[in-house]
């Protein structure tokens, strides 16, 4: 069974390296009702690198060619891809996935108080 | 024709078969490849690109399927076996029996979110969980500790979406204003309809892309399954399923639905209208 585990950390890793490209639709409604957003910017995302809850978040801002998963950022927490989407005009993640945030900043704050220490795979 | 219980009003033998065969299922390896699939979909199931699993019309369609061809699985490993329901706006307590040591077990604890008792403990050494989201190995609960969720829904949020008087609408996602499928989906409203609601109040594994690593997602499931037929009955003349025509992105009426396409299989929203083709549940009427 640890072919299974092998196979979804590879998923993960190839999406996120995918990750690459200009804001899409559902970013811009986003970034226009940001008002209560204060990573958003008007044009797209505002990246970040902090500790929160002793573990790094860092929101790389992305650019390319598109694709299914290109949303202008990508988002990691300790070195580590964490999967968001947008939803509706907020965010969610693959740990928080029934729960919308505001933004990547806070989707991936999400995160790290559901993880309680643990890593990603 | 197999039946469809209340969890509540399962017998001990009962609860004991559901039970064992969820465990011998995960033993022989059958299980997880429903964690892998709900996953796929819930990764690639965006507002506006192609969608089938979730924030779509299909959601109910899809899991349906979905949870029958689950239940065979339980199946092949004893017969008698259905999937039970959990009409969470009665059965509401963290004290209640679904949540027994010997049916679902308890709550996570503090420190780790591990559920520490019942047939899933990582303990017992039968419920590893190999999809997963992070390190942690073990199945993880934090019922009622959400900030944002700390109740079930209640009977009113239920009844707000067995009201709507039609199936769904455009554009045909999370933001849907008024539809059976998203408020019982759950996004509308502000993301406070039933679905979403016990994803969230039960945490851990629930609220991540992996839920049915957490086996109360198929209770949860199959009475999300049984309102939308209870839906159906309040609303005879409301077409049971919405979008008849092809809109992009979206599965209409007579189109097939991905993964039972890709192997071949033609799977459409109109064949999974009518439950009663492939179980009935123990209040429909005899
Ligand atoms: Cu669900």
């Amino acid at each position: 069974m640890s072919d299974l585990t092998r196979r979804r950390v590879l998923g993960r890793t190839a999406a996120a390296a995918a990750a690459i490209v200009l804001a899409g639709p559902a970013v811009s409604a986003y970034a226009a009702e940001s008002g209560h957003d204060h990573h958003g910017t008007g044009s797209g995302h505002r990246p970040f690198d902090e500790i929160y809850e002793g573990r790094r978040i860092e929101g790389r801002l992305t650019s390319g060619s598109g694709g299914h998963h290109d949303f202008g950022i990508a988002v990691f927490v300790d070195g580590r891809p964490l999967h968001i989407m947008p939803r509706g005009d907020g965010w969610i993640s693959v740990i928080n996935h029934y729960e919308v945030f505001a933004s990547p900043y806070e989707v991936t704050r999400a995160a790290v108080r559901a993880l309680r220490g643990a890593n990603l795979v | 024709m197999a039946v469809r219980k209340n969890q509540a009003k399962l017998t001990k033998a009962e609860r004991r078969d559901f039970v064992e065969a969820l465990l011998e299922l995960k033993r022989r390896g059958g299980y997880d490849k429903y964690v892998e699939t709900h996953d796929r979909f819930v990764m690639s199931d965006l507002d506006d690109q192609e969608r089938t699993g979730h924030v779509s019309p299909s959601f109910l369609p899809w899991h349906r399927q979905f949870l029958l061809d689950f239940e065979r699985d339980l199946q092949s490993v004893n017969p008698a076996v259905t999937l039970p329901y959990w009409d969470f706006t009665v059965n509401r307590s963290l004290n209640d029996p679904v949540f027994a040591p010997d049916f679902l077990g308890g709550n996570g604890r503090e420190r780790d979110a591990q559920v520490m008792d019942g047939p899933f403990a990582y303990g017992g050494g039968r419920w590893p969980i190999y999809f997963k989201v992070d390190e942690r190995p073990f199945l993880m609960r934090e019922m009622g500790r959400s900030k944002t969720t700390p109740q079930l829904p209640t009977a009113a949020t239920v009844e707000a979406a067995l009201a709507a008087p039609y199936y769904d609408e455009a554009p045909w996602n999370s933001t849907s204003k008024a539809g059976f499928r998203n408020l019982v989906e759950g996004w509308a409203n502000g993301n406070t309809g039933p679905h979403n609601t016990v994803h969230r109040w039960v945490g851990g594994h629930m609220n991540t892309g992996m839920s049915p690593n957490d086996p109360v997602f198929w209770l949860l499931h199959c009475f999300i399954d049984k309102l939308w037929s209870d839906w159906q009955r309040r609303h005879p003349k409301a077409p049971a399923y919405l979008p008849v025509e092809p809109v992009k992105d979206i599965v209409a009426l007579n189109q097939p639905m991905k993964p039972w396409s890709e192997k071949g299989q033609r799977v459409t929203p109109a064949d999974m209208i009518d439950h009663r083709k492939f179980y009935s549940y123990d209040t429909d009427a005899a």
